[in-house]
């Protein structure tokens, strides 16, 4: 048995040894045979001819007796792997066609399934995620509403078909080490409910979590993030003390890797604190955890066993019932909803369903382009296969098996896809880096990462195997095809037909599909021109964006807090080139936003009719420096500050609404509740764009920051230097008043807003993006197209130039067929692509309805690349010698 | 002598067995004692025996060494192994029952 084993394993390792060995016996055979017929009184050379004759074939013999291992395959598997690498060299335009158009197939698909799958699919590093959903209020125009603690622990009491429900809110907080004078970071935490962990079912790292009773324990976790930026991944920091606003935390865990909170597209957190020690973390959060009008929290339930969605539905219905009936001022019409949290989700976005369904439609989109890339590459195949007929018949005649050529080609196809793997690499970084390019710099880390990880790379080998399978098998088969030269016949008869009529149309469909993608990218970057010069409601040049949150930093209290805006404000107002300058909550469009319920002081109380309005907090001159006119009544002033009165400033949608008839100078006006604060309408402002661009005209509303103190802000300066030299002076200025105040941000205006240009910047650059790939694949559509012709006809070519056809005739024989076939596409997807607008009427800002310039553009660059592949592969039949393939058929 | 007639697909493998089962041999001595044996009847290429031989070798029916001849030369010689013997035990009842039952059809009338 040993010696068995050893033989095989030899045959293995030394093959070479092994043919030497095989064939010295044959001959030492066929000397033998000769010797012994020389013994029977044969002469000698016809003694040897004999023997030959008697033995018979000795390549063939030794052929056969070393495919009579079994593990022969392996080394046969070698060989062909030499050989389909030699093969593959000396056909280079088939070869760089067909890798071409794997690379892209598959680049996308990787590509799309990172982007998409961070997003949509892969779910929560929790137990059971499936059993995760979030909860959300709605009441009237409001919806996405959060809750408050207290709201939090009724519906905690009374949501039976939870086995837990957790809270988390989250935040900024600045973090220090245990060493008197160390800089506070600004840094992304999550307070929570005790019971966060346990309910999620989350596995600490390094050390334990916060669980039952530890409400208002001074500890936090560490994400696997800040463990490993801060502490090196330090197993010792456990116990470690660390200073969160000043205050002493104990380090008691690490969060796994995977687990970076559950929302989307929000910010990582860095730290997750129990919501009972939030006296000393969040600024001014004085009875978070008593107010019912606290509403912050998140909440997130976990579903009892074999309860399902549309049962905790009616669950939460009736919380909210109870809610309404208990609070009727606040909670009136309350309705709450259960969506599944098995990802991250960020309903404010889309909800988790949709995204979801998005994901799918990208992906199936993602896998017909490598099916179209299969497609083509099996036409090239064909076309290859076709001319290496001659090829084939003679290994045929030499005694291969038709098995052996089998794998010998699908091992071709193998070697392709994988080359097509190995080249869809840097086209799928590529396109990764491009990706990241797009996502503004953030102030935090952001959650969406579209990176490679063990998943995609079993996804990507299974897409190249299956890849391989699909354009190899059809071709292997054909050419290893039990009577190889009558299936040829065949071929070129009945069933080519039909595979030519397929491999047309597929290249119609490519070519429309191609040219409607290149006119959606023409739009794209039109709408990205003309979105970087539309008129928002201010201007967007000559501003800087300084954010600070002072009372991150243990030191700073209310009252510091406000002394250092205003001496920061006077040393920005002296700095040279500075026309004005205010603070205020938030800037439009910075992806930020606040909304409140607005009531007419003694109107309806409604609560389903009250409008909804974006509100900011904004310091006497804020306007003015943003650049949005006043155009009726005036602007805060520091008088307002102390006046009796709250006041506030409305847009012209807010007062339309309110008054449609008459000035909403004067009027007063309750917020959120017909029952809250009372204030005066002491302005109207024109309407500007606030949180998307393009979107409809926003009711919109300004309060006073000096009457409603805040430490996160941002001041806008407005200057008529350069912006770069104004960025130094305030940063030196900030130095100048307290160098141990962290700056959270300080960038141009354009830069502060990046966050809402990425969606037309994405827009614009995927869009290109996919009409480079579907440019390139059509365009391997189209040589494989040719190429196929050229193989099927060939015969006809040679009989053509043997009679004396001239290079254009057979030229257009071969290639005008294919150029028909695709400008008839390109012009139907262009007729197509002038309905584009209409599609994307959200995306695409101040394009018309049917833009000729992109349209133009778009089909003419498809069409000059077409007609250059279509003759490139023409040109193989011209230089065909009609001598040698007439002999061959 | 008679006419020539084609081996039979896996017989070859029979003959082989049988002709070792007298004793170790090299390649071209099995090929001359089956002749010899069978009187010249199958018509077969001495050639087509050698991928029968490593067949059998994979197997583990028959075993080889290289050696050397009488005269000294460099041979590989075959040798029946103990499964090799059991194999060609029942190959060979096999083969009668066969043999046996193609007759009886044939005799029929």
């Amino acid at each position: 048995m040993l010696s068995r084993i050893l033989k095989r394993l030899r045959k293995l390792v030394a093959p070479r040894r092994v043919a030497r060995e095989i064939e010295d016996e044959m001959r030492l055979h066929i000397q033998m045979e000769a010797e012994d017929l020389v013994a029977q009184g044969v002469a000698p050379d016809e003694a040897q001819r004999r023997a030959k004759m008697a033995f018979g074939g000795v390549d063939r013999y030794t052929e056969e007796a070393r495919d009579a291992w079994p593990l022969r395959f392996a080394q046969r598997l070698g060989a062909d792997l030499r050989f389909a690498v030699r093969s593959l060299m000396h056909a280079p335009s088939f070869t760089i066609a067909a890798v071409m158009a794997l690379a892209i197939g598959m680049g996308a698909n990787a590509t799309i399934f990172s982007a998409i799958d961070s997003v949509a699919f892969r779910p929560l590093a929790v137990r059971d995620p499936d059993q995760l959903v979030a909860l959300y209020g709605s009441q009237g125009e409001a919806n996405l509403l959060v809750f408050s603690y207290p709201s939090y622990k009724d519906i905690e009491r009374g949501a039976t078909a939870f086995s837990g429900l957790v809270a988390f809110t989250d935040g900024p907080v600045g973090v220090s080490a245990d060493i008197a004078g160390d800089r506070p970071v600004a840094m992304w935490a999550y307070h929570t409910s005790e019971n966060y962990f346990s309910m999620l079912g989350v596995e600490p790292a390094l050390g334990k979590f916060f669980g039952a009773g530890d409400l208002y324990a001074p500890v936090v976790v560490l994400s696997d993030a800040l463990w490993n930026s801060r502490f090196g991944r330090d197993r010792s920091v456990i116990g470690r003390t660390l200073r969160i606003n000043g205050n002493p935390f104990t380090i008691i865990g690490v969060a796994p890797a995977q687990f970076t909170g559950t929302r989307l597209f929000t910010y990582d957190p860095a730290l997750w604190i129990p919501v009972g020690m939030h006296a000393q973390t969040i600024p001014s959060s004085a009875g978070m955890l008593e107010q019912r009008a606290a509403t912050r929290f998140h909440l997130i339930g976990r579903l009892r066993d074999g309860v399902g969605i549309a049962r905790a539905q009616a669950s939460v219905d009736g919380q909210a019932q109870k809610l309404a009936a208990a609070f009727p001022d606040q909670y009136r019409e309350l309705r709450i909803s259960a969506m599944s949290n098995r990802t991250p989700i960020n309903p404010w976005l889309a909800p988790p369903e949709r995204i979801n369904l998005i994901g799918k439609i990208s992906l199936a989109g993602s896998l017909l382009v490598l099916l179209i890339a299969c497609a083509n590459v099996s036409s090239l195949l064909v076309a290859r296969t076709t001319t290496r007929r001659q090829e084939m018949a003679v290994r045929l005649s030499l005694g291969a098996s038709r098995g052996r050529l089998l794998q010998q080609m699908l091992t071709e196809s193998f070697v392709l896809a994988a080359l097509g793997a190995l080249a869809a690499f840097p086209v799928h970084l590529l396109a990764l880096s491009g990706m990241r390019a797009l996502s503004p710099e953030l102030e935090y880390a952001s959650t969406w990462r579209p990176t490679a990880e063990p998943r995609l790379l079993m996804f990507g080998v299974l897409l190249t195997c299956g890849a391989a399978l699909l354009f190899g098998l059809g071709p292997a088969l054909q050419a290893a095809g039990r009577s190889f030269v009558s299936g040829l016949r065949e071929a070129g008869g009945r069933t080519a037909a039909v595979w030519t009529r397929f491999r047309e149309a597929l290249v119609v469909g490519q070519a429309m599909v191609s040219v409607l993608v290149l006119v959606t990218a023409g739009l794209f970057a039109r709408s990205l021109q003309h979105a970087r010069t539309m008129d928002v409601g201010f201007p967007l040049d000559g501003a800087v964006a300084l954010a600070m949150h002072p009372e991150l930093t243990p030191s700073y209290d209310a009252a510091r807090t406000r002394d250092f805006y205003r001496t920061l404000n006077e040393r920005i107002a002296a700095l040279p080139g500075v026309t004005s300058s205010a603070r205020a909550g938030v800037i439009p469009l910075d992806g930020t936003t606040w909304a409140r319920r607005v009531y007419i002081d003694g109107g309806s109380t409604d609560v389903r009719t009250a409008p909804v309005a974006d509100l900011n907090i904004i310091a006497p001159g804020f306007l003015a420096t943003l650049g949005t006119p006043i155009v009726e009544g005036r602007e805060f002033i520091e008088a307002d500050t102390a006046a009796a009165n709250e006041v506030v400033i409305v847009n012209e949608t807010l007062a339309r609404r309110l008054w449609p008839d008459q000035s909403a100078i004067g009027k007063i006006v309750r917020v959120e509740s017909p029952t809250g604060r009372k204030a005066e309408i002491i302005g109207v402002a024109r309407n500007a764009t606030y949180r998307t661009l393009g979107e409809r005209p926003r009711s919109a509303m300004w309060m006073s920051l000096d009457r409603n103190p805040r430490s996160r802000t941002t001041t806008l300066v407005r200057t008529n230097g350069s912006e770069a030299g104004l960025i130094a002076a305030i940063g030196g200025a900030v130095r100048a008043i307290d160098p141990a105040l962290p700056v959270v941000g300080l960038r141009t205006l354009r830069q502060h807003l990046a966050v809402s240009y990425v969606s037309v910047e994405t827009g614009a650059v995927g869009a290109a993006g996919f009409g480079v790939l579907a440019l390139l694949l059509a365009a391997s559509g189209v040589f494989g197209l040719t190429a196929y012709t050229v193989s099927q006809r060939r015969r006809e070519i040679g009989i053509r130039v043997a009679l004396g056809a001239r290079r254009a005739s057979v030229m257009k024989l071969v290639a005008g067929r294919a150029l028909i076939l695709t400008l008839s596409g390109a012009l139907s997807g262009a007729l197509i692509a002038s309905f584009v607008p209409m599609g994307f009427d959200a995306m695409l800002f101040g394009v018309a309805q049917f833009d000729i310039t992109a349209l133009t553009a778009g089909t003419a660059l498809f069409g000059v690349i077409g007609v250059i592949a279509a003759l490139v592969a023409a040109r193989r039949a011209v230089r065909l010698d009609p001598a040698h393939v007439l002999r061959l058929d | 002598m008679a006419e020539p007639i084609e081996v039979l697909q896996g017989t070859l493998d029979l003959l082989i067995l049988k002709t070792l089962a007298l004793g170790p041999l090299h390649g071209w001595g099995i090929s001359k004692r089956v002749r010899q044996m069978s009187n010249d009847v199958f018509q077969v290429h001495q050639g087509s025996m050698y991928p029968a031989l490593y067949r059998l070798e994979d197997k583990g029916w028959i075993d080889s060494e290289w050696g050397e001849s009488a005269d000294g030369r460099r041979t590989k010689v075959y040798s029946l192994t103990a499964s090799g013997r059991k194999a060609f035990a029942a190959e060979r009842a096999n083969w009668r029952t066969f043999a046996a039952t193609v007759e009886l059809v044939l005799a029929a009338d």
